[in-house]
């Protein structure tokens, strides 16, 4: 009796299915796209998947609002299902928002438990985010694809892939400087080239080459190909392995110095380089890798985390700087080349 | 024929111990407020603890298959045993509402977003209230059954974290002593400050394993799966993102993937939450009926168990209800709680001696 009287009480807890969702009531957004249209209001695009006819198709929904959070109020009585966060492939966002909202977008994701810390946040070049969305009728969720764009191009060693976590944490620390991945539609192609560093409502954007060599100097560079002009003559070099080392300290006048230090394995079409060739492939390196940090301390944007790196390793000279000296500070950098055999 | 007690083994002990410290802390991983030197917190907390389940050793030498609230009664007058008994089945109570209380938040929050609190909370009540019917053997056997998959889930989240951290991240060492000391404090309070709950389990163990190392094992380990948590936590989300979240292992656990297959992995930290936190609560329900069968002498212990389950969830929907409470409380506790942890079984302890002392005198 009593174990019957245990079943019955037991079969009462069981709610089962009560207020299930079926995929087909849930709008599962893939991407969001966040612009400013003015100093204070926000526009918010999501890339949904729908399913029609048992395929997956593209649902653009968009909402403006003093923030974040009131866009996605008002988006969700728009949107007939309820909006789906936590399988959103990227989030990107303009230059204007990230220069005066990126922060916001940051403590709405550190509240909001339905996005997932691994979404990449990438910023847009051009007039708005939401510019990528294709206009016309394509079907294609074209935020699946920008996951993809994001990867293949990291590996060219010319732009940067960051998940969201990573952005977060460079946010929250000393500096509060981040780098990321850029997209840009050029002649209706979408590329993903080059990076943008952002901190304290700047945002400067990085050639390729300059992100090639804001890779090297932050031991974010493995492989990839360089190609100069020596004497009017073409020469194109095949980097196979960049390891650089690096570390922080301050100079005896107090300064903040950056050292580092690279080592390359290259390859060239030619068996053996002349002198005035290799001495060009470290001109051209050392030359672009101070151009940059020169760049970098102009802007006062500590893209390479030298100021938390000096904490890191040397606490007491961080207590002991007045302010925060990343601006004033110098860059230190050697190479070690090992073109084919022969080290330079 | 008489039926044999059944006893509780010294490995059993350890294992049961180790889930009820990481109850709670797994998914929280500690408050963030040492930041990067949380492991060095860890490290103070567990000398600490180390010598205060020494002492409980030492209690339960002398008072073998006795339970603290017996012991109380024997060592002091009827009054003060009441007083001491009265104090710590509010602890009991405070400590069981406050881990359920968690639990209904992190699940309403994170895993059950629009089902009520209450719901999985009372689903929590029932297994604990079976268990805790049942008694502590079969929560060790429960407990020994379910060790290898929490030990499995941790493991396999730890290591797939790896690629993710950045050691950086915890350095530089002893940067901001305020911190540092306060969650140090908080440690004490959150996980270490349950330990005095523990003596349950003590009461139960075979004679012949009543052993320091058995005791200071289980305090061990559970440190060292702890501090290999937190530090993950700090090397992959930062340290001054820590602070900004409530449940940090949570969150660094959802940056884990491997490629677009393995994915969607926090949803592992969950049973292994749901598993440390039966543990915590049968433990919880055991300590308070007993310390109030023995205060108002009810003689069977058992029907006092689903009163006390109502009241623990009860607070624990109540004065739990929100974050901020939950975190005001445990403000306050840290300050008691190591106290608490040692008053009773150090009383009780030196009551023994001075005893011990006395009748040497008379032999003498």
């Amino acid at each position: 009796m009593k174990r019957i009287l245990m079943l019955i009480i037991c079969m009462l807890l069981l709610g089962g299915c009560q207020s299930y969702k079926e995929l087909d009531r849930m709008q599962i957004v893939s991407g969001l796209y966040l612009d400013t249209t003015s100093e204070s209001e926000l526009r918010l695009t999501a890339e949904t998947v729908s399913f029609e006819g048992g395929k997956e198709q593209p649902r653009i929904y968009d909402a403006q609002g003093q923030g974040i959070r009131e866009c996605l109020t008002r988006m969700m009585t728009e949107c007939p299902n309820e909006l789906y966060l936590s399988h959103m492939e990227v989030i990107a966002i303009s230059e204007e928002f990230a220069k005066n909202h990126l922060n916001e977008l940051v403590e709405h994701i550190l509240r909001d438990n339905s996005i997932r810390f691994a979404t990449p946040i990438v910023i847009v070049k051009g007039e708005t985010a939401s510019d990528i969305l294709p206009t016309d009728d394509k079907k294609e969720i074209i935020s699946y694809n920008l996951s993809n764009l994001l990867e293949n191009s990291e590996n060219t060693g010319r732009s940067v892939r960051r998940e969201g976590y990573v952005t977060i944490r460079e946010l929250f620390d000393v500096g509060e400087t981040t780098v990321l991945p850029v997209l840009e539609k050029k002649n209706e192609t979408l590329t993903a080239s080059g990076c943008a560093v952002v901190g304290d409502g700047n945002v400067l954007f990085l050639s390729e080459e300059e992100t090639m060599f804001l890779n090297i100097l932050s031991n974010g560079f493995t492989k990839g190909s360089i190609g100069l002009e020596i004497d009017g003559r073409p020469l194109s070099v095949i980097i196979k392995k960049c390891d650089t080392s690096v570390t922080a300290d301050t100079s005896q006048i107090g300064r903040v110095q950056y050292k580092a230090k690279t080592k390359f394995t290259m390859e060239t079409a030619k068996e053996a380089l002349e002198d005035n060739e290799k001495n060009a492939i470290n001109t051209y390196i050392r030359n672009g890798v101070y151009e940059l940090y020169s760049k970098l301390t102009s802007n006062d944007l500590d893209a390479l985390g030298v100021m938390r790196r000096l904490k890191a390793v040397h606490p007491e000279a961080f207590r002991n700087l007045t302010e925060d000296k990343f601006s004033d500070s110098e860059l230190i950098f050697e190479t070690e080349m090992r073109i084919g055999e022969a080290i330079t | 024929m008489e039926r044999t007690p059944k006893t509780v083994k010294g490995r059993n002990l350890i294992i049961i111990s180790i889930l009820y410290l990481l109850s709670g802390t797994i998914v929280r991983g500690g408050t963030g407020e040492a930041h990067r030197d949380v492991w060095l917190s860890m490290l103070i907390n567990l000398a600490v603890f180390t010598a205060v389940t020494f002492l409980y050793c030492q209690v339960c030498k002398r008072h073998p298959n006795r339970d603290l609230f017996s012991m109380f009664y024997e060592a002091f007058s009827k009054s003060s045993a009441l007083c001491l008994s009265l104090i710590y089945i509010a602890y009991g109570i405070l400590i069981g509402s406050m881990s359920w209380g968690n639990f209904a938040h992190f699940t309403s929050l994170n895993i059950l977003p629009d089902k009520p609190a209450y719901l999985s909370l009372l689903f929590l009540a029932l297994v604990c209230v079976y268990g805790a019917k049942k008694g502590i053997y079969a929560v060790t056997k429960y407990a020994s059954f379910i060790f290898p998959f929490v030990i499995f889930i941790l493991a396999v989240t730890v290591g797939l974290s790896v690629r993710h951290m950045d050691f950086f991240e915890l350095l530089p060492i002893y940067y901001d002593a305020d911190s540092f000391w306060n969650e140090t404090l908080t440690l004490t309070a959150f996980p270490f400050g349950d330990t005095v709950l523990l003596f349950v389990a003590y009461e139960a163990l075979d004679r012949d394993e009543i052993r320091p190392t058995g005791f200071m094992s289980g305090v061990w380990f559970a440190f060292l799966i702890l501090s290999l948590i937190m530090v993950r936590n700090v090397a992959v989300l930062g340290a001054p993102v820590l602070s900004q979240l409530r449940y940090a292992t949570y969150h660094a656990m959802g940056v884990v993937g491997v490629e677009d297959f393995f994915k969607r992995i926090e949803i592992l930290l969950v049973f292994a939450v749901i598993f440390c936190d039966v543990i915590k609560g049968v433990i919880a329900l055991l300590f308070v009926s007993e310390g109030i069968s023995k205060v108002f002498g009810v003689k069977k212990r058992e029907t006092l168990i689903i009163p006390a389950a109502v009241f623990v969830a009860g607070l624990s929907l109540t004065a739990f209800d929100s974050n901020e409470s939950a975190d005001t409380v445990l403000g306050i506790l840290r300050y008691f709680s190591l106290p608490i942890q040692v008053l009773g079984p150090g009383l009780i302890f030196l009551k023994g001696k001075l005893r011990k002392n006395r009748s040497k005198e008379v032999v003498k």
